[in-house]
């Protein structure tokens, strides 16, 4: 099901969409990863540990006593543990039946340099990613953002099926097109009363050091909004271009053919 | 004004327009009409509301469970799941049924979504299970109510966003929405699982399946071959329910844990699969978040003119039982989630009827959310617009006529499940009474308000009482004056 002429500016928003994905999917990541490096430094710096405060009552110990034991004797069992059956299970799905010996000697290693990789970690940032939630909580905005102009983009918004089955088959696509004028009208209010937003974060970070900036992470609000002007705006573009033919209309799958898609990433890694 | 208001919703609704138009619109001509704004830039207030994301760590749980639920189902974790299941099941009357209620549980609670676990595992499961002679729409069925557990079993995107779009009126903690969802989900699976083996005994005394023995060596290989995908939800819940990270930090953990096993361990994924992945998951969390910022915007504009008090003195007047109330909210709920997509539902109607089933009939928090969820899960299942129907229809390539018939037994249970959930609050409150040390059993509060039971967080600490209406309003204004006096 391809759109059957190519508009003008389909291939201008192709790319866009292309870039906007690429840096959503990045931001992703990058949330992720730094959101967990955030939870090991705290799981593993956090004195005395969650574990020994949990096993200490068990023995009739107090959770500062039991805290070295943790550290010197039951993280290493665990993370050897972890690390040997990773190497076993790896080592069955990629069939290439490794012996016992070498799978033992694998595991000391790995668990030995994720205990160090650790150990460094917090020496190197003793205070640990204490900005991490504001991060990923400003990634979140640019990643949720981004992806609503991809899935505008995408034709994947939510909407009530009902409404557009009520016309009759002739209808639909005038409809559809009086639809997205509406709701592109709409986005590009919004894109307005961001931007008026925006000018003021701006405003007030100029009024001085330390104002009009995001706590922990210490970066300009304005800088962070920008996304909201600009993805109002994106979506508003292309519901008014679809609307008035400058944009071929989104290619809509249903969810089923979406997800199936999605899916299909497995059977090309089998 | 309201005409005018009510008039310009319904015309984007009847013209087929994006949800988050809907609620956009109908927030920004609320804001226009009946307030005090008098001039185009004060309804800046919508952006704030978008804004106030990126302050609210909660949200941060929403993407973070996703991305590892695309993860790991790009990661091919679904046919180690269904193998191990068929080890664990097959061996009973109508073993491989319950092998895919159970695979469909698991798989939920890894992908965190209704729809993929009825493809992932459904289209692998009713081709096996037609193939071993079962009955065709009994399979459909049973698949298509099985993949809608999701809602239900933590981590779930549709309690996560429960308790986040009634943070402002009650005291809803994510991680104890996970716990107390456990007992209802093992409990309609089982339910199901019941079905199964009652069909599946009939079907084999006909002389028409034939069951598999059970093997132990097959159990362990299996098991050698999916533990690390069984693994995922213990390590969330253990993790939460250990003290070691909040709910949010536990997305990140699972994202971590997605990569370790889909790249390391089982080699099924690249880091440009990986990317592709979290493509798709960056539009889909892009479809839901403008709902959400915008019917936070609704909700606000809806407690500033006091709409929930107005509809408690309403319902006050009507003088329901709790019994009644419930039975009403059930219904709404239901009819709802057959209208409209059940996150909306969710997030637009949350917020008004959760403190009112607390404030006013003593319906404790947690045991409402759940029972909302249960609804919600039943509005995947109930045309005209149910995901899972339409979902089932397109992959068994089915007609969504037979599709719905075929759906009606389990559906069934599924609501028995729901008055049983509904009218014993033990089923969902057992577990958090027995983890705070109370009495594990609750009843239903039949004469009305009585006390409502305060939970713990996960630290420990008590939950913060929840505030009145007058109180969420009254808070609200404060807030825009303080915003517009920082301004000024």
């Amino acid at each position: 099901m391809k759109p059957n002429t190519q508009k003008p500016l389909d291939s201008v928003d192709a790319l866009i969409c292309k870039a906007e994905k690429s840096i959503a999917s990045f931001l992703f990541l990058l949330m992720s990863l730094v959101v967990f490096a955030d939870v090991l430094h705290r799981v593993f710096s956090r004195t005395p540990g969650r574990l020994a405060t949990m096993i200490a009552p068990l023995i009739h110990s107090t959770p500062e006593a039991m805290d070295p034991v943790i550290d010197r004797a039951v993280v290493p069992i665990l993370f050897f543990i972890t690390a040997f059956g990773a190497i076993l299970s790896r080592s069955r799905a990629l069939k290439t039946g490794i012996g016992f010996g070498k799978a033992t000697v694998q595991a000391v290693l790995g668990s030995l340099g994720a205990g160090l990789a650790i150990i460094a970690f917090i020496k190197l940032i003793p205070s640990g990613l204490v900005w991490s939630p504001y991060f990923g909580l400003s990634c979140l905005l640019w990643l949720g953002l981004l992806g609503a102009s991809i899935a505008t983009h995408q034709g994947q918004h939510l909407a009530l099926e009902m409404g557009e089955k009520l016309w009759p088959e002739k209808l639909r696509p005038g409809v559809s097109k009086f639809a997205s004028l509406l709701v592109g009208g709409f986005c590009l209010v919004i894109s307005v009363l961001a931007v008026l937003s925006v000018k003021d974060h701006y405003a007030d970070w100029s009024s001085g050091p330390g104002a009009g900036l995001i706590p922990s992470i210490e970066w300009p609000k304005w800088a962070v909004y920008l996304v909201i002007p600009y993805c109002f705006f994106m979506m508003g573009f292309r519901f008014l271009g679809r609307s008035i033919g400058l944009l071929s209309d989104a290619v809509k799958k249903d969810e089923a053919e979406h997800i199936q898609e999605i899916l299909a990433t497995e059977g090309e890694s089998k | 004004m309201i005409t005018a208001v009510v008039l310009s919703v319904l015309l984007f609704i009847v013209l087929g327009a994006p949800l988050f138009a809907i609620v956009g619109v109908a927030t920004t001509l609320c804001l226009a009409f009946f307030t005090d704004f008098n001039q185009f830039s004060d309804l800046k207030i919508l952006i704030q509301h978008i804004e106030n994301l990126a302050t609210k760590q909660e949200f941060l749980a929403i993407p973070l469970f996703m991305a590892s639920g695309a993860i790991m189902t790009a990661g091919g974790i679904a046919k180690r799941l269904i193998e191990l299941m068929e080890a664990m099941f097959g061996w009973l009357p109508g073993g491989l049924a319950i092998s895919a209620v159970a695979a469909c549980m698991f798989f939920a609670a890894i992908s965190g979504s209704s729809p993929v676990t009825l493809i992932a595992v459904g289209s692998m499961m009713v081709p096996a299970l037609v193939k071993a002679k079962y009955p065709e729409n009994f399979s459909i069925g049973l698949i298509t109510t099985a993949g809608s557990l999701g809602c239900l079993v933590p981590p779930s995107i549709s309690m996560l966003i429960y308790a986040i779009s009634v943070s402002g009126s009650s005291s809803v903690d994510p991680s104890d929405m996970f716990l107390a969802g456990l007992i209802p989900a093992f409990m309609i699976a089982g339910m199901l699982a019941i079905y199964s083996m009652w069909i599946g005994y009939r079907e084999e005394k006909k002389g028409i399946i034939v069951r598999a023995p059970f093997s132990l060596s097959k159990l362990k290989e299996k098991f050698r071959d999916g533990v690390w995908s069984v693994f995922l939800p213990v390590l969330v819940l253990g993790g939460i329910y250990g003290g070691f990270y909040t709910p949010s930090q536990a997305g990140a953990v699972a994202v971590a844990y997605s990569l370790f096993v889909t790249m390391w361990i089982y080699r099924e994924l690249t880091l440009g699969k990986i990317m592709n992945a979290l493509k798709e998951s960056a539009s889909l969390m892009g479809a839901l978040l403008p709902i959400i910022v915008l019917a936070f915007g609704l909700n606000d504009f809806l407690a500033l003119i006091d709409v929930q008090e107005k509809l408690m003195a309403w319902i006050r007047d009507l003088n329901p039982s709790p019994a009644q109330f419930m039975l009403i909210v059930n219904v709404v709920l239901i009819f709802l989630g057959a209208l409209m997509d059940s996150i909306s539902a969710t997030l637009i109607f949350a917020p008004m009827l959760a403190p009112i089933a607390s404030e006013l009939f003593g319906i404790h928090p947690i045991h409402f959310g759940i029972v909302f969820v249960v609804n919600m899960e039943i509005g995947y299942l109930m045309p005209p617009v149910a995901t899972n129907l339409f979902v089932a229809s397109a992959v068994f390539k089915k007609p969504f006529g037979q599709v719905t018939k075929a759906v009606m037994p389990t559906l069934g249970l599924t609501c028995l499940a729901l008055v049983l959930i509904m009218f014993m609050p033990t089923f969902s409150l057992f577990s958090l009474n027995l983890r705070d040390g109370k009495s594990p059993w609750a009843t239903f509060p039949w004469e009305g308000k009585t006390t409502v039971t305060s939970t713990t967080t996960v630290e420990g600490e008590p939950a913060k009482k929840a505030p009145s209406l007058k109180s969420l309003t009254g808070k609200m204004m404060e807030d825009m004056t303080d915003e517009s006096e920082k301004k000024e």
